[in-house]
């Protein structure tokens, strides 16, 4: 009796916790959620349809987030280097208070194109599972490329996926 | 000196949990730490009535290695010097007294009791996409005490990272040698051990997007050497003198802990942060014991923090624990009249001020901080009341200044 | 109740309770320094240590004993 109780309550913990894991995450191979988006500065609308043709890396951050801190200098290298080539940028802000998010980009500036997804709503397609979290889009506009956190090396395996598909 | 640290894992969850001898701290940098760390802390630790002072130096530093791992170091250096109660006695109205160990001229500081400790201690952690392990060492050396130690700890992450787990795992092993001194009778090859064990379990969980919750268990098992060869218990028979003994505790020791720590997040009151603390700890020495702690961090203008802390303490005293004792030292298998293992409350207040600056090149993060506290000792203060040992009661302040670098 | 069936039961609730769903993006607050369970480590272990120099209690947060040069 005792060992029933026990492992009925194992199942429902673990159900539980499973159906906060939800699905429908946007998977490598996938065609990428088509959002429109603000800009953080601006607050002009952008949609991912206009980078159509190029190759897209996806991020999103926030202020909070320390690997960003790594992340921003780097992807803005590799942004210079390789944007005459086709290639964009695009990282949306999950920040609730946009004074923070400008703040962060006071400490690290960058060229590349930052929206703004307060409520969350888009990123929320994606599946964001942690903080930060790119996705490479292709020409196509299909995912190929999802990568989780960010540590200093990271920067050069993305390169090589990024030249990768602007070479198709 | 264990250095009781707790490693924070992730920035996006800050869980941190355990803190056994010998772990020390390693900010993080979302999973893995990327930073290099440089810490130096100063302490001044002052008793009432011209008892104990110490003065603490200590620094850490740490360095990330490869992609997952961080490796870090810790110095620590206390200088004791002052008086120490070594036992008690009836005065000539039968009251209690507390007798101290006088200034001996024959110290190197002009004190009773002078005393460096020294001890290094070193950590390596490593990161996993959803745990960590870590593995540590360290030894601390007096010139009549020594102490090795080993420690591991884990954590693993469920559930979306928003529980995790966490255990640990310390061993000690001391070794003894009581220097000759007029409160010591042993002779000066005397040498004892004591080998001491502790594990941890417990687990964080993070209640919704302001407030975190973490609750651990600790068993802890000491064998060998546990009684003080400084201190000293008076037997009486009625009003007389019968019998006067070195400190004589078991060889064995049982201890158990159980603490919950709940923090929460205001951001209407410019994202301060409430820590409260409950902890019940028991072993089987009779002793039971309830640390309340509560403190309040409260950003400032510009980088600044201040914190007001808040703990209150109660024990009871211990099974073979008595002010002074009726008979003689073969009535009892076990004695002790040390006042740390009376019955007491303690209530202590302090404040801390923090400044942080940011990007500051070359350091992408300056911290400093100073804080006092002041804490009071006193047998009424013990949950329920007792007003026995009023003659033990004293107090202590202690004041720390530290900074810390990343880069 | 055994201590197994209870610590387990603490478990289970407490991955019960994460359900009110908190996803990464919504960790802003709880990474701030001030949230963190240990604010100040090298204060932290000198305070334990302290506490532990002059009170029988110890554990919880670890308290460690070692090179005690208590008096």
């Amino acid at each position: 009796m005792k060992t029933n109780k026990k492992l009925s309550s194992i199942a429902f913990a673990m159900l539980t916790s499973a159906a906060c894991l939800t699905a429908n995450a946007t998977d490598v191979g996938q065609p990428a959620p088509q959002f429109t988006l603000p800009t953080l500065q601006q607050d002009q609308p952008t949609t991912l349809k206009q980078y159509a043709g190029k190759v897209i890396y996806l991020d999103f951050w926030a202020s909070w987030c320390a690997p960003c801190r790594t992340s921003f200098p780097l992807l803005n290298k590799m942004h210079e280097k390789l944007k005459a080539k086709g290639f964009e940028v695009v990282a949306v802000n999950l920040d609730e208070d946009k004074a923070n998010a400008e703040k962060f980009l006071k400490e690290f500036p960058v060229s590349f194109t930052i929206l703004r997804d307060a409520k969350g709503e888009w990123s929320d397609k994606f599946v964001v599972e942690s903080m930060p979290t790119s996705f490479i889009i292709d020409k196509q506009g299909v995912v190929q490329n999802i990568h989780h956190g960010f540590a200093s090396d990271d920067i050069n395996e993305l390169e090589e996926k990024v030249t990768q598909l602007l070479a198709k | 000196m264990k250095n009781n640290k707790k490693s924070n894992i992730a920035a996006q969850l800050t869980c941190a949990a355990l803190a056994l001898p010998g772990l020390m701290q390693t900010a993080s940098a979302g999973r893995v730490e990327e930073t290099y760390n440089a810490d130096f802390q100063y302490g001044n630790y002052v008793e009432s009535n011209n008892r104990m002072r110490v003065d603490i130096f200590e620094s850490a530093l740490s360095a990330p290695i490869g992609k997952s791992m961080t490796a870090s170091v810790n110095l620590v250096e206390d200088s004791i010097s002052g008086a120490s109660p070594v036992f008690n006695s009836r005065d000539t109205s039968g009251k209690t007294v507390q007798v101290k160990s006088g200034a001996s001229p024959t110290s190197s500081c002009g004190k009773s009791i002078c005393e460096l400790r020294d001890a290094i201690s070193s950590n390596l952690a490593y990161f996993f996409d959803k745990a960590a392990l870590s593995f540590g060492g360290g030894y601390s050396r007096e010139h009549d005490y020594a102490s090795k130690y080993f420690n591991t700890t884990g954590s693993l992450d469920l559930n979306k990272k928003l529980t995790t787990l966490n255990f640990g795992a310390s061993v000690a092993f001391d070794e003894i040698q009581p220097s000759p001194s007029i409160w010591n009778s042993r002779p000066a090859d005397f040498r004892a051990h004591k080998t001491s064990q502790q594990y941890l379990l417990g687990v964080s969980q993070v209640i919704d997007k302001n407030s975190l919750v973490q609750s651990n268990m600790t068993f802890g098992y000491h064998t060998g050497f546990m009684s003080d060869p400084y201190k000293w218990v008076t037997f009486y028979n009625g009003n007389v003198s019968s019998d006067f003994q070195q400190d004589k505790r078991p060889n064995e020791r049982f201890e158990w802990a159980w603490l919950t720590q709940y923090v929460r997040h205001f951001e209407q009151f410019n994202h301060a942060a409430l820590h409260t603390d409950y902890r019940f700890s028991t072993n089987d020495w009779g002793v039971n014991a309830h640390t309340f702690e509560m403190s309040w961090h409260q950003p400032i203008a510009d980088g600044w923090q201040v914190i007001p802390r808040f703990r209150y303490y109660s024990q009871d005293k211990a099974d073979f624990y008595q002010p002074v004792f009726a008979g003689g030292s073969a009535d009892y298998t076990s004695y002790s009249s040390d006042y740390r293992l009376a019955g007491f409350g303690t209530l202590s207040g302090g404040l801390k001020f923090s400044k942080e600056i940011n990007e500051l090149q070359p350091f992408s993060q300056l911290k400093f901080q100073t804080g006092f506290e002041y804490y009071a000792h006193k047998a009424e203060y013990q949950l329920g009341g007792n007003n026995q040992g009023t003659f033990a009661n004293f107090g202590y302040y202690l004041i720390t200044a530290s900074f810390n670098l990343k880069f | 109740m055994k201590l197994v069936n209870r610590c387990l039961l603490i478990v289970l609730i407490l991955s019960g309770v994460a359900c009110t769903e908190v996803m990464p993006r919504q960790r802003g607050n709880l990474a701030l320094s001030q949230m963190a369970f240990t604010t100040d480590g090298l204060e932290f272990g000198l305070r334990q240590h302290t506490a532990f120099s002059k009170e029988s209690a110890a554990g919880g947060y670890g308290g460690g004993g070692g090179g005690c040069g208590c008096n």
